[in-house]
């Protein structure tokens, strides 16, 4: 079970704390899910989610006893950290997966904005895995974990200006996604 | 600005869950006891390592106690004192502490003696002592075993390193037997021949209030530095800090400063010859770690606060109105009390995050050390006293990394002031 709660934060630094057995299973059980989906935002093979999870958890129970809990939200904080982490030292390692050459022309981008409301969030998920790397990266790094392309850049090694266009080319390619769903969708009606 | 449906894509997404894959947890697990990870977190550990420092305290204090008891009756024992008068060639104390290469100063000891074998009896016997203690400790109490020779500085020295090269300590013990006695009658033969004792001599016993400082000298110089290519291989080197930040070059540079010790400190005089220092003294260890990724960098600022309790013979080997020499050896339980880690994390240097953490550290550290002293005698009161020696920490299996960790020999100079109370 996931709670959102400060609560159970605490109540696992605590259980850790007191070394506890049951720390690592309740940490488990409550964020295991959240995780494995930061973690399948990056990588898109499921074999390596698994190595990039166990990593990440792993370094988790090896370093809370020196994680300082900075109010709600802290851990889930510093444990998504952590998996982004990992999930980036693994796709750094993938040589086979550059950045996608700018030379590539974007998919022209309609001016209206694609809708969302009838995806489902596996949908999205599985669409932000169907990204070439380069993008997925920036993509999840500037969207949903909230870094600046300043930060991105300096966690790639890349120029902000790359980051930026690079979040460019991955936007128009998932609008474009979403909207073959959605003609797909429509011409089967 | 990000559009409408790209923060829909960040609301429905941010907290999106996604089944962990089977059997992950077990394999966690597995992996971790693989790897030798204590499955069963942090604080289950407090409890076992009371007992075990507990017990190292009382092993090094009772081998303190038999060294007194047996190195004092001997020295009280005429024998020792026909060394003193056998010894023909009386050379400056300052000499055999100053010189490193004391082989050729010894080579009247070669000559056999009753004295000798008294002494190669209380050797044995103390190694004997010490074996049986030591069987479940680790090597501090071989550099004990040395304190019963006014060990000079050089061969406190061998010792050490010979400790830091590791190996079986028993044998150490064994081996260094034949070395150590010989030199221990030599020694003694050629700085004590001026001062010959009675044995029913025991006034002069005093107690000193020292106030000192120290910082151990070598470890001042170039920080230790150290590069972690390897660094994907090892979540340690990581994750130093909660504050994580993805790097492709990972550089860890570490400084540890100078310690700063203060102290006070009772001495106690047993004779003329042998004293018995103990005190309280506090350490202030700062160390930074950068690490350094393109323009990423963060730095943190490690300062930890000690106290600690040293234990040390002191054996006079020259004395005058105002000066006296002295060797010195002992050990030293140190506790943490106090520790923070300030991490300031900034990129093209602009300042992203500043956060603190305590840190921790349940296991008492211990070291051994030997010095020579000198001191003078302002007044009849007032001392000042420089000893400069070495110290050896020993491993106390903490994560912590301290300048103790990670330059577990280092070269001191304690300055300070005695206050003598009772002469």
């Amino acid at each position: 079970m996931y709670l959102l709660g400060s609560n159970t934060e605490q109540q696992i630094i605590k259980l850790f704390s007191r070394g506890d057995a049951s720390a690592m299973d309740m940490l488990y059980n409550a964020f295991s899910g959240y995780l494995t989906a930061v973690c399948s935002r990056y990588i898109a093979n499921e074999d390596d989610v698994k190595d990039v999870l166990q990593e990440s958890f792993i370094i988790i129970f090896t370093k809370i006893p020196s994680f300082e809990y900075h109010g709600k939200g802290s851990l889930k904080a510093w444990m998504t950290k952590i998996v982004v982490n990992e999930s980036l030292s693994l796709l750094r390692k993938d040589k086979a997966s550059p950045l996608v050459p700018a030379l590539q022309e974007p998919p022209d981008m309609p001016d209206e904005e694609p809708a969302l409301e009838d995806l489902k969030e596996k949908d999205i998920l599985e669409m932000i895995r169907k990204l070439p790397t380069g993008y997925r990266k920036v993509f999840n790094l500037y969207v949903i974990d909230g870094y600046s392309h300043q930060e991105i850049a300096q966690m790639l090694g890349i120029q902000p200006a790359t980051s930026a266009s690079q979040f460019h080319r991955a936007r128009m390619m998932l609008a474009s996604m979403i909207r073959q769903k959605r003609n797909l969708a429509d011409s089967r009606k | 600005m990000k559009e409408k449906w790209i923060n829909d894509i960040y609301s429905r997404m941010g907290n999106y869950q996604k089944k962990a894959p089977e059997g992950l947890l077990d394999d966690i697990k597995k992996e971790m006891v693989r790897r030798g990870i204590n499955v069963v977190p942090a604080g289950k550990k407090k409890a076992r390592a009371i007992p075990l420092w507990a017990v190292r305290s009382i092993e090094v204090a009772a081998l303190l106690a038999i060294i007194l008891l047996i190195a004092t009756p001997y020295l009280k024992n005429p024998a020792v004192d026909n060394i003193a008068d056998a010894s023909k060639k009386p050379s400056s104390a300052i000499q055999t502490v100053i010189k490193s290469n004391a082989g050729n100063d010894y080579e009247e000891a070669e000559k056999p003696s009753s004295a000798s074998n008294a002494m190669t009896a209380m050797t044995q016997k103390i190694a004997s002592l010490f074996h049986h203690l030591s069987s479940s400790s680790e090597t501090p109490l071989l550099s004990e075993n040395q304190e019963v020779s006014p060990s000079i500085l050089d061969k406190n020295k061998e010792a050490l390193n010979k400790n830091s090269i590791g190996g079986s300590e028993e044998n150490k013990v064994k081996h260094q037997q034949p070395a150590t006695e010989q030199k221990k009658t030599s020694a003694r033969s050629s700085y004590t021949p001026q001062y010959v004792y009675p044995s029913e001599h025991r006034s002069h016993s005093s107690i000193n209030i020292g106030v000192h400082y120290s910082g151990i000298l070598a470890s001042s110089n170039p920080a230790s530095q150290e590069r972690h290519p390897d660094y994907l291989a090892d979540p340690e080197l990581r994750f130093n800090n909660s504050n994580v930040a993805a790097t492709i070059v990972n550089e860890e540079k570490k400084n540890h400063h100078q310690p700063v010790k203060v102290g006070m400190e009772v001495k106690y005089n047993l004779d003329n010859k042998w004293s018995i220092q103990s005190g309280l003294v506090y350490s202030y260890l700062q160390s930074d770690f950068t690490k350094t990724n393109l323009s990423d960098k963060e730095v943190t600022k490690q300062s930890l606060h000690y106290v600690g309790i040293p234990v040390n013979l002191s054996y006079n080997l020259y004395q005058s109105k105002h000066l006296s020499v002295y060797v010195t050896a002992g050990g030293e339980a140190e506790k943490m009390v106090k520790g923070k880690a300030e991490t300031c994390s900034t990129q093209n240097g602009t300042l992203i995050s500043n956060t603190e953490r305590n840190v921790k550290m349940n296991q008492l550290q211990f070291s051994t050390n030997a010095a020579a002293g000198i001191e003078y005698k302002v007044s009849d009161h007032f001392s000042i006293y420089a000893e400069p020696g070495a110290s050896y920490y020993f491993k106390n299996g903490s994560d912590v990394k301290t300048i103790y960790s990670d330059k577990p020999l280092g070269f001191s100079l304690n300055l300070g002031v005695r206050l003598n109370i009772n002469k």
